[in-house]
């Protein structure tokens, strides 16, 4: 894979994001007053259930790294689906390089963003007392298979609209859903129990809880196998499905002559 | 050493509709499509380092060529190569080695970035070497104001934007440079540029021109050969000037006469009576000037005419036979009228 290639695509995305002076102002604002408020909301709001909370240090703690899932294994959903879009696609394929070289490249920037606001966050978190206790390689594994996952759904969706132009059912499902039952901004446990049966087949369920015990808890990899299976499973599943899906759709609109249109 | 080589590529487009497709499900009718035939079967070659004219009306299958052989349109069946690689199975290769300026030029670009810093983003991504020189001699090359470079690509003018457009298919120094209605939106002098810069081959005389157009003098004056195609059907592949001999003897044998100081109704009579002389086909007028073909001894018809007009008084400002130029032999191949 050509290094300097990708480099051009962070150059190109960066500059592009340089260029929306107010986007780029509000972004930094958000990202301030976006800490700032969960750093509130974790360090002075009662919830009610303490004890819940309580295994995960507090709802700090618990809230930064709903964050962390937000920021970088969220974004690898929309990423494939705003890199590559029906706009830009023709161009995108005319690039002579190997296809996942310039999916790779084109999402680049936004995972340097997404790891930027994140370290804000846990910036902001340390001075407002998180403590955190990390296992780095359950952490990285953690965020890895997460970011595999999501990256295999965000083929299947940036493939379906490379056919529909703008219909986009799966990151539809998993942005209404999975917030509400994986336990991003809250413990899934909390749920109704018919409600919380669904969480179980969310894989980003697991990828919250996987990334909070390795974390806040420092939780090593032989003591997260319960996590780590369902996930390993998932992502060889949706990776395979997801490169499928987004290869035939490219082939059928190059069958069909829609790759230029939008 | 063939650079395209078209051999039988046959395409059609599925044009049922979202309705009918809805339909034939809820109806439980087994699934029927309506194609339309794209490309019938069509065959040609281009020579390495020609500028090769493709020519035709719109809805004729031009584009859906230029989308085959740039490997974004793949075909039903038949064979493409581009450099001897073929244009489905070695993609990759194919697009290493051509330029492109499609029709539809400015998708693609950053519209808040400059012209320097889009052009220098795909000579990384096109793995240019010295991107930034390659970018600043391709900047020249199109004649883009230097003042023009660090505008953002939308505050350009149609024409600088398509300047930049051309620009970027040069940017990997193609091998094979597809141009697809090249001189759109430019300005008459760099349409005069434009047409030095194809005859030169933008620097290469190896480099191969894939040339689809309207504009018939740059095609005049810069195809070594030109294909017209219509309707999916490749009709005639020929040099410029077979071309033009290709067109029906009767076209040959158009005559024009212009009239001065004549009233229209005395041009109207005459009109009338050079119509009802033996050996003329076709008589046309337009304001003060007649046009007529014949069909059998010229000189003895014109005779005839001549005589007609100055035995009725008529004053003649000039008698040529009709120049016919590539866009009339088009025309007839076409099944156009000749003088329309």
């Amino acid at each position: 894979m050509g290094l300097r290639r990708l480099l051009g695509f962070i150059y190109i995305d960066f500059k592009e994001w340089l260029s929306y002076k107010y986007e780029l102002f509000f972004w930094i604002l958000n990202t301030l007053i976006g800490a700032l408020t969960y750093a509130y909301l974790g360090t002075y709001v009662s919830i009610q259930y303490p004890e819940m909370i309580a295994e995960y240090g507090s709802f700090l703690s618990f809230l930064i790294v709903g964050l962390a899932y937000n920021y970088i294994i969220y974004a690898s959903l929309q990423s494939p689906r705003m890199a590559i879009n029906p706009w830009n696609l023709m161009w995108r394929l005319l690039i002579p390089a190997q296809l996942y070289e310039v999916i790779i490249g084109s999402v680049l920037f936004r995972y340097i963003l997404g790891i930027t606001q994140f370290i804000i966050y846990m910036g902001v978190a340390y001075a407002f007392g998180v403590e955190f206790n990390i296992d780095p390689l359950a952490t990285v594994v953690a965020i890895m298979l997460g970011v595999a996952v999501m990256w295999g759904l965000g083929m299947i969706s940036a493939g379906v609209q490379i056919i529909t132009k703008r219909w986009d059912p799966v990151t539809w499902f998993f942005t209404m859903l999975g917030g509400f039952l994986s336990g991003v901004w809250f413990p899934y446990q909390l749920l109704p129990s018919t409600l919380k049966q669904l969480s179980y087949i969310m894989p980003q369920t697991y990828i919250l809880e996987m990334l909070r015990k390795a974390m806040l808890k420092a939780k090593p990899l032989p003591e997260l196998t319960s996590y780590l299976v369902p996930l390993l499973i998932s992502s060889i599943i949706t990776l395979s499905i997801g490169y499928l899906v987004y290869l035939k759709s490219i082939e059928y609109a190059k069958e069909h002559g829609t790759v230029g249109e939008y | 050493m063939f650079s395209i080589e078209v051999r039988n590529l046959y395409k059609t487009y599925d044009k049922t509709t979202f309705k009918q497709k809805l339909a034939n499900v809820a109806k439980l009718r087994k699934p029927s499509s309506e194609y339309i035939v794209a490309l019938d079967h069509i065959t040609f070659s281009v020579r390495r380092g020609e500028v090769f004219g493709f020519l035709g009306p719109n809805g004729a299958g031009k584009t859906t060529t230029v989308k085959i052989l740039t490997t974004i349109l793949t075909p039903d069946s038949g064979y493409a190569s581009v450099m001897g690689y073929d244009v489905v199975k070695d993609s990759l290769e194919v697009r290493k080695r051509i330029g492109v300026l499609p029709e539809d030029a400015m998708r693609g670009f950053y519209w808040r970035l400059s012209a320097y810093d889009n052009l220098y983003f795909y000579a990384v991504a096109y793995e240019v070497p010295d991107p930034k020189n390659r970018v600043k001699e391709v900047l020249e090359l199109v004649d883009l104001d230097k003042d023009a470079w660090g505008r953002w690509y939308q505050r350009l003018s149609q024409g600088m934007k398509q300047k930049v457009a051309l620009a970027r298919a040069l940017l990997p120094d193609p091998e094979v440079l597809f141009l697809d209605e090249p001189t759109k939106g430019l300005d008459i002098l760099f349409t005069a540029r434009f047409r030095e810069m194809v005859k030169e081959h933008f620097g290469d005389k190896d480099r191969t021109i894939f040339l689809s157009t309207h504009d018939m003098k740059l095609v005049e004056e810069t195809c070594d050969k030109v294909a017209v195609i219509n309707k999916g059907r490749v009709i005639a592949v020929k040099g410029v000037e077979e071309l033009k001999s290709l067109m029906p003897l009767t076209s040959r044998q158009r005559f024009r006469i212009e009239f001065t100081g004549t009233p229209e109704d005395r041009i109207e009579e005459f009109v009338k009576n050079i119509r009802a002389l033996s050996g003329v086909e076709w008589v046309e007028k337009k304001n003060s000037r007649v046009e007529y073909i014949v069909s059998e001894d010229e000189v003895e018809v014109a005779n005839e005419i001549l005589k007609l007009a100055l035995n009725n008084g008529l004053k003649i400002a000039s008698f040529t036979r009709a120049e016919l130029d590539i866009e009339e032999a088009i025309l007839q191949l076409l099944g156009g009228r000749c003088g329309s």
